[in-house]
């Protein structure tokens, strides 16, 4: 169904592995107004299709790949695509987001999505190039690891791949495109399980742009603002991700020794200062990115992908390891052998700290690194306690107990930020819809100490700004950027001069702003119609589809899409018992002599549940679902 | 004496991780750390100044032993 909208080439693809008949899914002009692309339009197609009684590893789920309008636009950081699916990890619904070319090349074949459904009763590989789909035999590739795979399919195209992990359904298994990876939830165990081991795009098409000439001039003003701003013009393409992790042990939230505490001693020799000062060879970028917050280190002689925070914070102070080079060769093992660093470091650190407790002897210990390399390859292979700890946190922790410090959030392994020295930011993994994920909680700790100073362990407000963060990055997404353009959300001086009255009075007025953000931005959105002067994904999003885009009207479509993934997530019986964490983080304090270090959870979920108009029980009411245009997907 | 920590794109000028200096405020301690030239007192004063994991202002005052950590700017995900 063509699109009379730019941005989009108007055409979804639908593949049945069980038959092998390709399809265009109908998807109208009406949904892409409303569900715009990306992470949202996936679950406009998951929700016209669960009905909350499939499997992750059954024929009546669905792997959906979709971009977003603004994916190869030539946007700033637009080479985002989406994998969304429902998860063996969680059992819910599923969402990762992915750099690379990939979505850009999707679209160049002609489509924004691809839906694969069913399984194949034999290994292929499917190359599209335009029109054309075929199904291929991948007998040689099977087994082989992410990298060696992609070295074996065409060049200048865009590839997603599995590795022995996604073969032999680990959990948190990822999907690969070129170095960049879709790690969260095990979107890769649903591909291994379909029998796919890598799927091939090109085209020649071009993305058609509503007004060419403005979006050219917008785009100009755009990037020259990224790259002033002192977040992505300066700190991330400067020290990447990985300058966190000493901000964090300065504040007390650098997760450590699986979450028992907050600061490492060793910190120093895994950070992002000793990565840029010591090993960072060059940095790299996603397509039309000026950010370029990737490094590359050495392994193995090679050039590869070095850590990001998550993997140098969960490998380095969460297992009480300081070798940074140990990181940056786990961290290349699991991204070929095709495993999520998360949740693989996160179950790591759980059976050190079950075996150190007596429940489980496996013999890993805290500090002790030797055999980690071959732990990886066990658990990808299955072979010996790899097989358990392929299963991830929640299962192993359900066998051998230690549930308490068991860090996932609905089976999904929290990443590196300790929350509690920033209760939103605990709010935000405990309501998540993905499970424990510090980005689709709203990463309230941006506001908690991070980036701003507002006070870290006050409730006051963390819910509603909580919210608010949770809208405005699933729309980021949903439009196919990259959730680091969100920082320009923050007008650079306050960044860059912490100190400066005015960074101070915002400070202080952001715990009594909860009521001021409900009333226009999740209310009253409609009156917020302007276009921010420091945001300018709303203008570049007009220009570039013709779709009326004013600020209130992107936070609604990012409420909207929100909502309409915690409405099938309820379909899978999710509710305010789900919205949990582990109970080291919500009754023991982080410092004994501090009773305000816990998460304290079941007053923030209230406010927050408030916030976003859902009963008691955590369901969006019927006035909400009537306000947000959603009363067709209840069900 | 105080020990001065520097971290985030502030170490990339300073390229030096610490320095011990003599002050009994924070001001101080900036002024002390910005006479030896790794870094301007503005450079300075426009960080994050944290003792003990809480954010302090520049009238604080210290004692001897004190670790004061300066961070630039910082964000990531």
């Amino acid at each position: 169904m063509a699109s009379k909208f730019g941005g989009y080439m108007g055409r979804i693809l639908q593949i049945d592995l069980c038959t092998r008949e390709v399809s265009d899914y109908p998807f109208s002009d009406r949904d892409r107004a409303k569900f715009i692309g990306g992470k949202t339009m996936a679950a406009k197609i998951l929700s016209d299709h669960l009905t909350g009684r499939e499997a992750a590893f059954s024929d009546e789920n669905l792997l959906v790949v979709t971009t977003g309008p603004l994916t190869g636009s030539g946007a700033p950081s637009s080479g985002r695509f989406n994998i969304s699916t429902v998860s063996p990890l969680t059992g819910l619904l599923a969402s990762s987001n992915c750099g690379g070319s990939f979505g850009y090349h999707l679209k160049k074949a002609g489509f924004d999505g691809l839906i694969l459904r069913g399984h194949s009763e034999e290994h292929i590989r499917i190359e599209i190039r335009n029109d054309k789909v075929q199904f291929l035999p991948a007998d040689d590739l099977w087994g082989l690891t992410t990298g060696e795979t992609q070295a074996q399919l065409k060049p200048r195209s865009g590839h997603l791949v599995i590795g022995p992990a996604g073969e032999n359904l680990v959990k948190f298994a990822c999907i690969a495109s070129e170095e960049r990876v879709a790690g969260r939830a095990g979107v890769g165990a649903v591909m291994g399980w379909m029998n796919i081991k890598a799927i091939t795009v090109s085209g020649n098409k071009t993305v058609p742009i509503h007004a060419p000439e403005k979006v050219k001039k917008h785009n100009k003003k755009w990037y020259a603002y990224l790259r002033r701003h002192p977040l992505t013009g300066d700190c991330l393409p400067k020290l990447g991700t990985a300058n966190l992790v000493s901000a964090m042990q300065a504040r007390g939230l650098l997760g450590t020794k699986n979450f028992s505490a907050g600061c490492y001693a060793d910190f120093e020799s895994v950070s992002g200062e000793e990565l840029a000062a010591k090993h960072n060879i060059v940095n790299k970028g996603c397509l039309s990115c000026p950010i370029k917050c990737a490094r590359t280190v050495e392994v193995e002689g090679k050039e590869v992908k070095g850590p990001e925070l998550e993997t140098l914070g969960l490998l380095g102070a969460g297992i009480l390891n300081s070798r940074i080079e140990d990181i940056f060769q786990w961290n290349y093992e699991l991204d070929e052998l095709g495993m999520d660093t998360i949740s693989a470091a996160q179950t790591l650190s759980w059976a050190m700290e079950a075996n150190e407790k007596g429940l489980w002897a496996n013999g890993l210990r805290f500090s002790d690194t030797k055999d980690i390399s071959r732990l990886w390859e066990d658990i990808a292979h299955r072979r010996g306690i790899g097989d358990e700890l392929a299963e991830g946190t929640r299962i192993l922790s359900r066998k051998y107990g230690g549930e308490d410090f068991a860090m996932q959030v609905k089976g999904l392994e929290i990443s590196a930020y300790q929350p509690r020295r920033a209760v939103g930011q605990g709010l935000g993994y405990a309501v998540s819809n993905r499970g424990g994920c510090h980005l689709n909680g709203g990463y309230a700790v941006f506001l908690e100490g991070l980036g701003l100073g507002m006070n870290p362990t006050t409730p006051r407000s963390k819910a509603d700004l909580t919210m608010m963060m949770q809208d405005l990055m699933e729309m980021i997404s949903a439009t196919g950027q990259c959730l680091f353009t969100s920082y320009a959300f923050f007008p650079a001086p306050l960044i860059s001069h912490p100190n400066a009255w005015y960074t101070r009075a915002v400070n202080a007025i952001l715990p009594f702003s909860g009521a001021v953000v409900r009333l226009f931005l999740n209310r009253w959105p409609r009156l917020l119609q302007l276009h921010l002067p420091v945001f300018h994904h709303t203008k570049g999003f007009e220009l570039t589809t013709g779709i009326k885009m004013k600020f209130g009207d992107y936070i609604r479509a990012g409420e909207r899409g929100y909502n309409l993934e915690r409405l099938i997530n309820t379909r899978f019986g999710v509710s305010a018992k789900d919205d949990t964490l582990p109970r080291r983080l919500t009754l023991i304090r982080q410092d004994p002599k501090d009773p305000k270090s816990v998460v304290p959870l079941e007053k923030l979920k209230r406010s927050y549940y408030r916030a976003r108009g859902w009963d008691k029980n955590g369901i969006p009411t019927d006035r909400t679902l009537k306000k947000l245009g959603l009363g067709e997907e209840k069900r | 004496m105080i020990t001065v920590r520097f971290f985030g794109t502030l170490r990339l000028k300073t390229e030096t991780p610490y320095m011990e200096v003599e002050a009994a405020t924070v001001r101080e301690a900036l002024k002390a750390v910005a006479a030896t030239g790794v870094a301007s007192e503005k450079e300075l004063r426009e960080s994050v100044a944290l003792l003990r994991g809480v954010r302090v202002s520049g009238r604080k005052k210290l004692t001897p032993g004190d670790e004061l950590m300066l961070l630039s700017p910082v964000g990531g995900g």
